[in-house]
């Protein structure tokens, strides 16, 4: 549950996010029987709140303190505003279509929020963390037309992992596909926040999620059908591919700027090396802010 | 690890050195309290030796078994939190106990048999003395968190020391 509420102290607007604790299953076994005791702290908020805690940046939502009173846990944030998803939902169809003033309003937009998000995404690299779940949903816009990052549930610290993780991460729609193809444990890191962030960037422009799949063969097909299926599977991917891959049908790459209408030429340069197959090629954050679409005064004009 | 570390809390907040301590009222407080239960600056030496042996011990235990990493995470925030807590305030074990099952958990390995791993600690030295059950230790939690102020990133030289050690070709002193 998540409330907005006015600090009495500071006269500060926050956001709390209450998270319930499952009840603990309770009787006297509990002491012989550990596994269905009590948790404690649950280790998704606890990641959440001890990676906000670690970020200090204008581009990342900022974490005022954590209560946690008798199984209930209170996350107090910053308010910042609507999230990006509800922002293109509230846009009606006309400001996607082209030729019109409307559609030039969401694509000067859409590169402003797009470099706020690069920025917050860069800062999280920097430091270490791996956010594993950008989607347009995870970015707050405050009413100054400031973008800031959250959802930091799934997020890991550490971009040169141990271990193997867990394919379970990233809303399918936004889930690179190393992630896909990588079996039960792919190995995986910083470039899946930034296909997700591609992919975020493409729905800010169209107004439609870019690759919609319902099933993880499904997602893998969409992403296939537009970029085409990819060739020679071990060097497009930096590991092993299952070899079904090559009873897929053989798709040619689609044109990006066709799929992206009266998106700038730079634009669809930046959106397609951020779409690339092979993690290792695909852009950094650092290296896509100083990308020619981000070049030159851009601030917003006022409508 | 790949992170920055000279932005960090742990280098911004919790380097401390002797100057700051004897400016700081809340370190004062914690030495007079400490001194109340006749421990003097030695013996807490030893007694932070003593329960620094204590979580490897309970962390090498058959029913835990984590990583050294977690290891020194968690000696790391007992150090932390016995900076500003007195020894008379809190009994080491059931800290020390809550410090690893914390860092387990920010290591991303959780354990969940602690308990019994500190009941057998506990059966082997100090029979008589009664153990800690898992609602303390759920209850110590949220209070260890809230005095580490949330600063749960550790940072451990390990990694370094492996590239430092290679660079010197010492790499067959190594063990990992």
């Amino acid at each position: 549950m998540v409330v907005k509420c006015e600090s009495r102290v500071s006269g500060k607007v926050m956001v709390v996010k209450r998270i319930k604790k499952m009840p603990s299953v309770s009787g006297d076994a509990s002491d012989e029987d550990e596994a269905g005791a009590d948790q404690g702290f649950p280790v998704r908020y606890l990641r959440e709140a001890c990676l906000l805690r670690a970020c200090n940046h204008p581009n990342v939502m900022k974490l005022e303190f954590v209560t946690y009173h008798e199984g209930q846990i209170e996350l107090f944030s910053e308010f910042v505003g609507l999230n990006v998803e509800d922002y293109i939902s509230s846009l009606s169809d006309e400001y996607f279509t082209r030729n019109k003033q409307k559609h030039e309003w969401v694509l000067q937009l859409g590169r402003y929020f797009m470099k706020q998000v690069l920025k917050g995404i860069d800062y999280c690299h920097s430091i270490g963390i791996l956010l594993r779940d950008v989607k347009p949903r995870n970015f707050l816009i405050s009413s100054d037309g400031t973008l800031k990052l959250t959802g930091f549930v799934l997020a890991r610290f550490s971009l040169l992992p141990e271990e193997p993780l867990t394919q379970q991460v990233v809303t399918l729609s936004y889930r690179a596909p190393e992630i896909i193809l990588g079996g039960t444990y792919p190995v995986y890191t910083a470039p899946v926040d930034i296909w997700s962030a591609g992919c975020t960037f493409a729905e800010m422009i169209t107004g439609r999620t870019l690759f919609e799949g319902d099933s993880e063969i499904g997602q893998l097909l969409k992403i296939f059908k537009l970029l085409g299926t990819p060739s020679d599977c071990n060097k497009s991917f930096c590991f092993e591919v299952p070899s079904y891959i090559e009873l897929l049908p053989q798709w040619q790459p689609q044109s990006l700027s066709e799929r992206l209408e009266g998106l700038c030429d730079e634009g669809v340069d930046l959106l397609s090396r951020m779409l690339l197959y092979h993690p290792c090629s695909r852009i950094t954050a650092r290296d896509a802010l100083k990308h020619p679409y981000f070049q030159g005064d851009h601030s917003l004009m006022k409508t | 690890m790949a992170a920055n570390f000279w932005l960090s809390s742990h280098c911004t907040e919790w380097l401390k050195n002797a100057k700051d301590e004897d400016n700081n009222p809340e370190v004062r407080q914690r030495k007079e309290k400490n001194r109340e239960i006749m421990l003097s600056d030695e013996e807490i030496k030893k007694l932070r030796i003593h329960m620094s042996t204590f979580i490897s011990q309970l962390g090498r235990n058959l029913h835990v078994k984590v990583r050294q990493r977690v290891i020194s995470t968690a000696t790391v925030y007992l150090a932390r939190f016995y900076y500003h807590n007195s020894y008379k305030d809190f009994h080491p074990h059931l800290i020390a106990a809550t410090a690893l099952y914390l860092a387990s958990k920010v290591e991303e390995s959780p354990v969940s048999h602690i308990v019994s791993a500190l009941k057998e600690l506990h059966q082997t030295k100090w029979p008589k003395e009664e153990s800690y059950d898992i609602r303390d230790i759920v209850d110590a939690e949220y209070f260890l968190m809230e005095e580490l102020r949330f600063n749960l990133i550790v940072f451990h030289p390990y990694r370094q020391t492996e590239l430092y050690m290679k660079d010197a070709k010492l790499e067959s002193c190594v063990h990992t």
